[in-house]
């Protein structure tokens, strides 16, 4: 392994050759940025992977139960699992997807769990994402370049190799697709933060990566219209494009990111979409507390994951407990992704700790609160020197005709030795994850 | 019963031509217990196919594309309809007539208004509610726009039926009475009109609060929705760098 650190600039060279970038927006402003790559691996023993690959699965396939009972009997809700208020307030909720079912019945086909393991050993889920989680094409190509650079690591260590993702997903759309036509991943574009991911999978997967306008529905079929403006069936779209952005006539009128009359086509089942539109009702941070009912409920199992201990305003004796612990407790808006709007009680001043109770006590559906995970911190070259940074793991779960689990994943980590956020859209570095094979 | 023709026509005129043309409609009146078609049809032109279906609410939807270039865009829906008295059974509606949506949702003053109407049942508390906001607003063609939301056109005091609608929507919802906004055509008013059903004893009820009345007669129901955006009678999208300029006519008389 040494070799491979040795070789850690050359790695980010080569990185910066192939273009891994990440697009940041700030103040309106939009730029990229290489992702920092960091040459000591993760390494997660074979009997841990075997633990977390069970716990996933079970995890991914409750809440793709749940989606489909949301969008059609409700039952979770009439059964009082799961308050109807929780799902019908979540933005993420689409009425225009009641009753649609998607093809083969999966709506959550790519899913992003993010996972802390605490000090003692322990595997805490942070959260599901279930919309476009992106960050795959990350590890994959990191793991090309080291392998080139230091093929000698590879060879002396049972490293599960992580260059199949593409064939995953490649059987997954495929499955998808049952022979419609093509498979196409939809990009925004160019200014989009991980268009470096959308170019890279679509190359990877033999997918056709389409711009937003290379789409169009005529009859309730989606095409693909080339450079010549012939016509080719689409079966699947591997969107990157968000759910409010997918149809101009059904949702944000201004998009012009999406497929006008793509609603159509997809509520008819003559096309794919990866992920289904409306997962946002399943990712959403306050249903994630009741993920461990979902598993006891749908699959009649026990969890095998646990969430992190999280207190819902809602519930009064929730309610008093944040109330009272503020200080010590992470407050996260229910309504913010990326790494924004997550609040550490410990850091405020005594004013605005009593702004953040007045705001849980004017909106409670608004908040969740967590107890602070002690990370297992990982280390990291800071120059020649290794320092321990707080990191989390972003598992990549894919369900096609079975669900399965990527063996690798994207670990991030903070800079920044006093902070707790690891999204890269908050400027953070990655990891290699290294699953063992003995 | 009472029979009614319904003519009802859209002309979109376009300054330079316009391509890939793409238009959802909700132009053709819903069909339901005390509402059915006697005779309906459609005219689109230029188009290359029309397919009618249901949106998620249950309304008739016709939608489709034109794709090679065109400087004017019609849709003709025309037919007669049979009523019968305002009111529509329903066992049990979808609590999200009980939420805000994005143009419904209220301010705090209108929770004050709303609370200080407590009528004994929810159709008489809505159609308090309707008198009022009939009241303290101005109708005023022009001064609002598709995309005012309630909080600002009481705030200004002025608007259309559509922003009596939103008002009369969130002060409803405020006071616990599920209610959805809803796009049709009135016998004696030449464009399309909005208005409010309100949920009481197992049915939804139609209140007009621009003419404050509970409805009867005279009525033509196209869809209903959360608010104007879940339900408006055209939207489109093109290509191209046009202006557009709409000419909307309707007629409907009782036969």
């Amino acid at each position: 392994m040494d070799t491979l650190i040795e070789s850690r600039d050359t790695v980010n060279n080569w990185m910066e050759r192939f273009g891994v970038r990440f697009g940041v927006y700030k103040n309106g402003i939009f730029n990229e940025q290489l992702f920092p790559f960091d040459a000591i691996p993760r390494v997660i023993s074979k009997e841990d992977w075997d633990y977390l690959e069970k716990g996933l699965i079970q995890r991914v396939d409750a809440l793709n139960e749940f989606l489909y009972d949301i969008y059609h009997g409700k039952k979770i809700m009439h059964d009082g699992i799961v308050p109807a208020e929780f799902v019908y307030a979540s933005k993420g909720y689409l009425p225009e997807c009641e009753g649609i079912t998607p093809i083969h019945h999966v709506y959550s086909h790519i899913s992003g769990i993010d996972l802390v393991q605490a000090k003692d050993g322990r595997w805490f889920i942070l959260e599901d994402n279930l919309r476009i989680p992106s960050g795959a094409s990350y590890p994959m190509i990191a793991r090309t370049i080291t392998r080139k650079v230091s093929p000698e690591t590879f060879q002396n260590n049972a490293v599960a190799d992580n260059r199949n993702y593409s064939d995953l997903l490649r059987e997954m759309m495929e499955y998808m697709n049952d022979d419609r036509g093509l498979t196409v991943i939809l990009t925004p574009g160019r200014y989009n933060s991980a268009f470096f991911e959308h170019s890279y999978l679509a190359e990877k997967t033999g997918a056709t990566l389409a711009f937003p306008g290379d789409l169009i529905v005529e009859k309730d079929i989606v095409y693909y219209t080339g450079l010549w403006k012939e016509k080719q069936r689409v079966g699947c779209i591997y969107r990157r494009v968000s759910d409010e952005y997918m149809d101009p006539l059904v949702f944000e009128p201004s998009s012009l990111l999406g497929v006008p009359n793509l609603t159509q086509a997809y509520k008819k089942g003559n096309v794919a979409v990866v992920n289904a539109l409306g997962n946002g009702v399943a990712d959403d941070k306050g249903i994630y507390y009741f993920v461990p009912k979902m598993i006891k409920y749908y699959l009649n199992e026990e969890p095998i994951l646990n969430n992190a201990p999280t207190y819902l305003p809602y519930f009064e004796e929730d309610y008093r407990y944040i109330l009272d612990h503020l200080s010590s407790l992470v407050i996260k808006d229910v309504s913010e992704a990326g790494g924004y709007g997550v609040i550490f009680g410990r850091d405020l001043t005594p004013e605005k700790l009593a702004e953040l109770k007045q705001l849980i006590i004017d909106q409670p559906r608004r908040w969740i609160a967590q107890e602070v995970i002690d990370f297992k911190d990982l280390e990291i070259l800071e120059g020649n020197e290794r320092v321990e940074r707080k990191a989390d793991l972003r598992a990549f779960v894919i369900s096609g005709k079975e669900t399965k689990v990527w063996k690798s994943g994207l670990t991030r980590f903070s800079r920044n030795p006093n902070s707790f956020v690891v999204n890269s859209s908050q400027g953070g570095g990655f990891k290699d994850t290294w699953v063992m094979e003995k | 019963m009472k029979r009614y023709l319904y003519n009802y026509q859209t002309i979109l005129r376009f300054s330079s031509p316009v391509s890939r043309h793409f238009f959802r409609l909700r132009c053709v009146p819903c069909e339901n217990s005390c509402q059915q078609l006697h005779k309906q049809a459609l005219f689109v032109h230029p188009s290359d196919g029309v397919t009618h279906e249901t949106d998620t609410w249950g309304n008739p939807i016709q939608y489709g594309n034109r794709i090679d270039p065109h400087d004017s865009f019609v849709f003709v829906s025309i037919g007669e309809a049979d009523l019968s008295p305002y009111q529509l059974p329903d066992k049990e509606p979808t609590p999200l007539f009980l939420l805000p949506s994005k143009l419904t949702t209220a301010t705090d003053s209108m929770v004050e208004i709303a609370q200080a109407f407590t009528q004994k049942s929810a159709l008489s508390q809505a159609c308090a509610l309707s008198t009022w906001v009939y009241q303290h607003m101005h109708y005023q063609p022009g001064s609002t726009q598709s995309s005012t939301t309630a909080a600002e056109a009481l705030a200004q005091g002025k608007g259309v039926c559509q922003d009596y609608a939103h008002i009369l929507l969130a002060l409803c919802r405020t006071a616990h009475i599920p209610a959805r906004y809803v796009n049709g055509f009135m016998e004696g008013e030449g464009a399309t009109h909005a208005w409010v059903e309100v949920y009481d004893q197992s049915a939804w009820w139609g209140i007009d609060p621009t003419n404050n009345r509970q409805i009867e007669w005279g009525y033509i129901k196209l869809s209903h929705g959360r608010d104007a955006e879940d339900c408006p009678v055209n939207r489109g999208v093109f290509t191209g760098t046009a202006t557009q300029t709409a000419e909307i006519r309707v007629i409907v008389e009782e036969l």
